[in-house]
């Protein structure tokens, strides 16, 4: 018998009666030998013997798992893939997550990046001195200072600003540290949009789930709202403070970008052979995927994994769903 | 056409109704849309220009207009945009001249 579920077996966060659940049936037909000296238990019996741990889960993820249990497991890896095993090493990963908390405000990630900058070897005064960040050496204060720019006013970072950057640490590092502030940005706007601002014992350490993209687990219905629920909700819609450019521009804007020379030099060949057929061909349709995944396989596609789960699980309506995408490009002035 | 107007072709909208749809996006007043959108859409603004800012009295909002859980995952949703356009700006990736999600979705 065969079960996605089954994928997290090696992992740390699986429902023991889930797997039970789903093996109970399978292994009747095996039928036992009386005569036989060695004797397999049940499925149930077996994994019995080997506890599975259930260590803390940060509050985020005690928030999502209910209606989005794949999404939230794959983004537990992803945090701790961020955070452990960033290709920028703790130390100039965690300043980078510390500068994009800082300026989002977001308290819960600046407590999660002090802690394991504390882990990668700060003590209490250089945790002090994070926002100083004239204090740091080059190149990371250069990394810290784009941190800053690409959270707060993407749309201002220039050519010559990513140049400096990529002579300083090459474009596979450069790819990682997008990635990484991109992240920071994902994740504080996840934890300030469910309201949180501290986490009860201490920010809970990296742990890997090592969760299958493709498991399926339970996924609770989404109730219809009424339409005096919604008329209710409206209340007055303040229009955006949006810049000046009108609509014939931004679809100028688009054409252009077209033929836009990338920040980073296309990746080479050898970089996207390294990926199986058909990947291959899924991963070079966009320039998005080809650069992301060609710099940093490990971080972008632990990523676009997590993209698709979260898509399969909350099956969003799209036209829903784009119109915000198109909501969220037009407010950071950004071409998408 | 960007990447979200490809989107909205797979979601099954016309060349016409996207451009349509995007003009009245555009206008930022959104008067055209349900109450449910713009509450969607203000929210995703925020959230996006000023996360610190968005209060209980927004995710109640959201809550209201699309139920608790809808309105998890669309806060969710607004976070993924603003991981997707930072790597898009930083790099300045060139967009493709054909729309590469019609035989596959994001």
């Amino acid at each position: 018998m065969s079960h996605p579920g089954r994928r997290f077996l090696a992992g740390l966060l699986v429902p023991i009666g889930f797997v039970a659940a789903c093996d109970a049936a399978g292994h009747a037909e095996r039928g036992t030998n009386s005569e036989r000296t060695f004797l397999p238990v049940s499925d149930a019996e077996a994994w019995e013997h080997v506890p599975r741990a259930t260590p803390p889960l940060p509050s985020w993820a005690r928030t999502t798992i209910a209606s989005l249990p794949a999404s939230t497991l794959l983004q537990l890896d992803l945090d701790a893939l961020q955070r452990a095993e960033n290709p920028l090493g703790k130390e100039l990963s965690g300043r980078l997550r510390w500068t994009v908390a800082d300026a989002n405000r977001c308290a819960y990630a600046k407590e999660s990046a002090e802690a394991d900058l504390v882990d990668a070897g700060l003590d209490a005064e250089a945790l002090r001195q994070l926002a100083d960040v004239d204090r740091l050496a080059e190149p990371e204060r250069l990394a810290v200072v784009f941190a800053r720019k690409l959270t707060l006013s993407a749309a201002s970072i220039t050519d010559d600003d990513v140049a400096a950057l990529v002579a300083a640490f090459g474009p596979d590092d450069v790819v990682a540290i997008v990635h990484t502030v991109a992240y920071a940005n994902f994740q504080d706007r996840l934890y300030l949009g469910v309201g949180l601002t501290s986490e009860p014992g201490g920010p809970t350490p990296p742990r890997r789930t090592r969760a299958a993209p493709d498991a399926v687990f339970a996924v609770p219905e989404r109730p219809v709202p009424t339409a005096a629920s919604a008329s209710r909700a409206v209340g007055s819609v303040v229009p955006p403070n949006w810049n000046a450019r009108t609509f014939d521009e931004l679809q100028e804007a688009l054409e252009q970008q077209k033929t836009r020379t990338p920040r980073v030099p296309e990746p080479d060949a050898a970089r996207l052979a390294r990926f199986p057929r058909p990947k291959r061909g899924r991963i070079d349709k966009t320039a998005w995927g080809r650069f992301s995944r060609s710099y940093q396989p490990l971080l972008a596609g632990a990523w676009l994994d997590a993209t698709r789960t979260f898509g399969r699980e909350a099956k969003l309506d799209e036209v829903l769903d784009n119109s915000i995408f198109w909501v969220i490009t037009r407010t950071s002035d950004c071409f998408y | 056409m960007g990447h979200t107007e490809m989107l909205l072709a797979v979601a099954g909208l016309i060349g016409e109704e996207i451009k349509e749809r995007t003009a009245r996006l555009a206008d930022g007043e959104w008067s055209a849309f349900s109450s449910s959108e713009r509450v969607a859409f203000r929210f995703a603004s925020r959230l996006t220009s000023r996360p610190w800012e968005v209060s209980a009295a927004d995710v109640e909002s959201l809550a209201d207009a699309f139920g608790r859980l809808r309105a998890l995952d669309l806060i969710w949703h607004v976070a993924w945009c603003n991981y997707m356009t930072r790597v898009a700006e930083a790099l300045q990736l060139p967009f493709e001249t054909t729309n590469v999600f019609a035989t596959g979705k994001k």
